[in-house]
């Protein structure tokens, strides 16, 4: 969870107490040891259609990315992760991956391991990413999600100042799974996760997953590196599920360290396989980032793309969108960003404060001259200039968009917004 | 939780509502051009809140909730002089083309975020210059209607030990406070939230609510019927149209 104010953090703390004294009186039976107690046995049953219900209602409003190149490369990452012995389980194992800009990943127990675009464009390497699966398959190989909901279910009290605690957070999903769709059972799991011991012990069962496959385990570390520096950085979008849960990141971290000792070697920097994989995937994140008002995220994620693909037009319209909302809505940068770090950028203690629009200009100029017919960046460019009075330039690239985009859904828009310029024009002095 | 947003919503919306109708600066000038409306498929929500506050879904109630409200727009819009639109967005349409929904999910969404925004202000609210963004512009061209009507509806229905709850609390603050103070709440609360949108720009030229009239119960579909309809009763009717329309020359 970020940084609470001081009243929820105590409510916060006290939720957390309130919660974990409720675990462990219902011993895990894990998956690969057949059924659950009898009186757990409806409740499993009610929980799996809870996490059915999710699922389509997440297809519904078109929730979940379906490139099935990407999906084929974590499908590869995936399936090696099922050997352990799962009984006669009847699950579905699959890889969801959610749209959703959000670090974040979660399961409900029914077989689906859902990771957020965010955390998948976020990471560098395909083994920081199998620590998250590894993470998430032991949930459901250990049946956490029935038996913390079951001694959630006991912990009424506990459980709504949990609801309280993280209602803050939930308002900054945007298209995040339990912002969005409300529905009980992901609200647990991608909120406030399953509870202290049951999160260490996916922990180190991720770890010994990790070693039987090849991994190197230290990438975990890695993991949670993200997580706490993007707390340093960040105010929206602290995020809330995978590593925000019980017990904190650094405590978290710290057990994952003695787990680990220190014969593992250091990890590789960057997985270029890996990156190259899921750079679609990166550029599409940014835009859910610019849409739910994180800007500078979507300029973080961009950056690193046009570091290695420099000549990539596309990551350069999408990193001109990215700076022109902050240029068109400054007020959201201030709420996304850390106020240290908003500082920085803003009111340096020397040279002069960054100069969006013109870092924007760049950008889009930049992709212009790399493919001069793509639209859209006529599009952005219009908007820019409109945004800084420059009417003549803007009607300029706006009527070429109308004229290069086939199609365009927005035509009425531009349209619209073009006479209005044009009307100004006539009425100026 | 999503009660204790709406509880918000009320409070802020009714707030709203005491400093008059929220109209786009060119409202009047635009509303004379209007013609022709079309209507987006109601987004309506109806929770059951149980007696320790819990929350559950009356999924049940939404299709006969969303059917009322649908038929009650048309008929008072129509009633008003405007011209309807069909804009055919039914479930199976939406099944068909997925980035249709997307599409009403993303208004739906940026709507909500404005009227926050809107809300947020509180008084020092200035001119209502609020704008949903060029998505709009899917919904306009598929009816070939420039003006687009959004209706949010909002309920919760609260189970027998939760009225008995909020009766007890009303007895005890009243002798607490002497009688000053006197608690009311409804065994059912709806907040219907109607918004006209620029189908070209994404303004949104015109606003209202039902928050000083909340006490609707969402599962009576008369009672949803009758808020929709004072609520549109609110917009001012269709301008006739000029002279040269209605016998083919000008005057």
């Amino acid at each position: 969870m970020g940084r609470l104010p001081g009243k929820l953090d105590f409510l916060a703390q006290i939720a957390s107490a309130a919660i974990i004294a409720g675990c462990a009186s219902t011993p895990n039976i894990p998956l690969s040891q057949g059924q659950v107690q009898d009186n757990l046995e409806a409740l499993e049953v009610q929980l799996n259609k809870e996490a059915g219900d999710f699922r389509k209602k997440l297809d519904e409003h078109g929730g979940v990315y379906s490139d099935p190149v990407l999906l084929a490369y974590l499908d590869q990452l995936f399936r090696p992760m099922l050997a352990q012995p799962i009984g006669s389980s009847s699950l579905d194992f699959e890889v969801v991956v959610v749209r959703d800009p959000t670090l974040n990943a979660f399961t409900l127990g029914d077989g689906a391991v859902y990771l957020n675009s965010g955390l998948i464009a976020h990471l560098q390497t395909a083994e920081q990413l199998s620590f998250v699966i590894a993470h998430e398959l032991a949930h459901i190989f250990n049946r956490d999600p029935l038996y913390f909901t079951h001694s959630y279910h006991k912990k009424t009290v506990a459980a709504k100042l949990a609801d309280l605690m993280v209602s803050p957070a939930l308002t900054f999903v945007g298209l995040g799974a339990a912002g969005a769709y409300g529905i009980g059972l992901a609200h647990r799991a991608a909120v406030t996760g399953y509870g202290r011991e049951r999160e260490t012990q996916a922990d180190a069962d991720a770890l010994q997953s990790m070693r039987r496959l090849g991994y190197n385990p230290r990438s975990a570390i890695d993991v949670f590196t993200f997580f706490l520096n993007e707390k340093e950085r960040y105010t929206r979008g602290i995020e809330i599920g995978f590593l925000s849960s019980h017990p904190s990141n650094q405590a978290r971290m710290e057990a994952v360290e003695a787990i680990l000792g220190s014969d593992d070697a250091p990890t590789e920097a960057a997985d270029h396989e890996y990156l190259r994989q899921t750079d679609s995937l990166r550029i599409e994140n940014a835009a859910l980032n610019i849409q739910f008002a994180r800007p500078y995220h979507a300029v973080e994620d961009l950056k690193a793309v046009n570091q290695r693909l420099p000549e990539h037009a596309k990551a350069r319209f999408w990193l001109g969108e990215a700076y022109r909302a902050i240029v068109e809505h400054p007020d959201q940068l201030k709420l996304e960003l850390h106020p240290k770090h908003w500082t920085k950028l803003t009111k340096p203690d020397t040279g002069e404060p960054v100069d969006w629009a013109q870092l924007a200009q760049e950008e889009y100029d930049h992709a212009l001259q790399l493919d001069p017919a793509f639209p859209d960046t006529h599009r952005g460019l219009g908007l820019l200039l409109h945004a800084q009075d420059r009417h003549t330039e803007a009607v300029g690239h706006l009527q070429r968009y109308l004229e290069l985009a086939p199609a365009p859904k927005d035509r009425r828009f531009v349209t619209d917004m073009i006479r209005r310029l044009q009307l100004a024009q006539q009425e100026a002095p | 939780m999503r009660v204790r947003l709406l509880v918000v919503s009320l409070a802020l919306a009714a707030g709203a509502g005491c400093a008059g109708l929220p109209r786009h600066p060119d409202f009047k000038a635009r509303q004379k051009q209007m013609r022709t409306l079309a209507i987006l498929p109601p987004k309506v929500e109806i929770l059951k809140v149980g007696f320790r506050g819990s929350e559950e879904p009356m999924n049940e109630l939404v299709p006969g909730a969303t059917l009322a409200i649908a038929a009650e727009l048309d008929a008072s819009f129509a009633q008003r002089g405007y011209a309807l639109q069909p804009l055919d967005l039914q479930p199976q349409t939406l099944e068909e083309h997925p980035e249709l929904k997307q599409d009403l999910y993303l208004v739906l969404t940026a709507f909500e975020k404005q009227m926050e925004a809107y809300r947020k202000k509180g008084l020092r609210k200035g001119a209502f210059t609020y704008n949903v963004g060029s998505t709009v512009n899917t919904f306009a061209d598929r009816a070939s209607s420039d003006t687009l009507v959004l209706l949010r509806c909002h309920a919760i229905k609260k189970t027998g030990g939760e009225i008995a709850k909020d009766w007890a609390k009303t007895v005890l603050i009243a002798a607490a406070t002497l009688g000053n103070a006197v608690v009311y709440s409804y065994s059912s609360v709806t907040l219907l939230e109607l918004a006209v949108l620029d189908g070209n720009s994404g303004d949104i030229l015109w606003y209202t609510n039902n928050a000083q009239f909340a006490n609707v119960d969402a599962a009576n579909t008369d009672h949803l019927r009758k808020a929709v309809r004072s609520l549109v009763k609110q917009f001012p009717k269709a301008a006739p149209p000029p002279m040269k329309d209605l016998d083919g020359e000008a005057p």
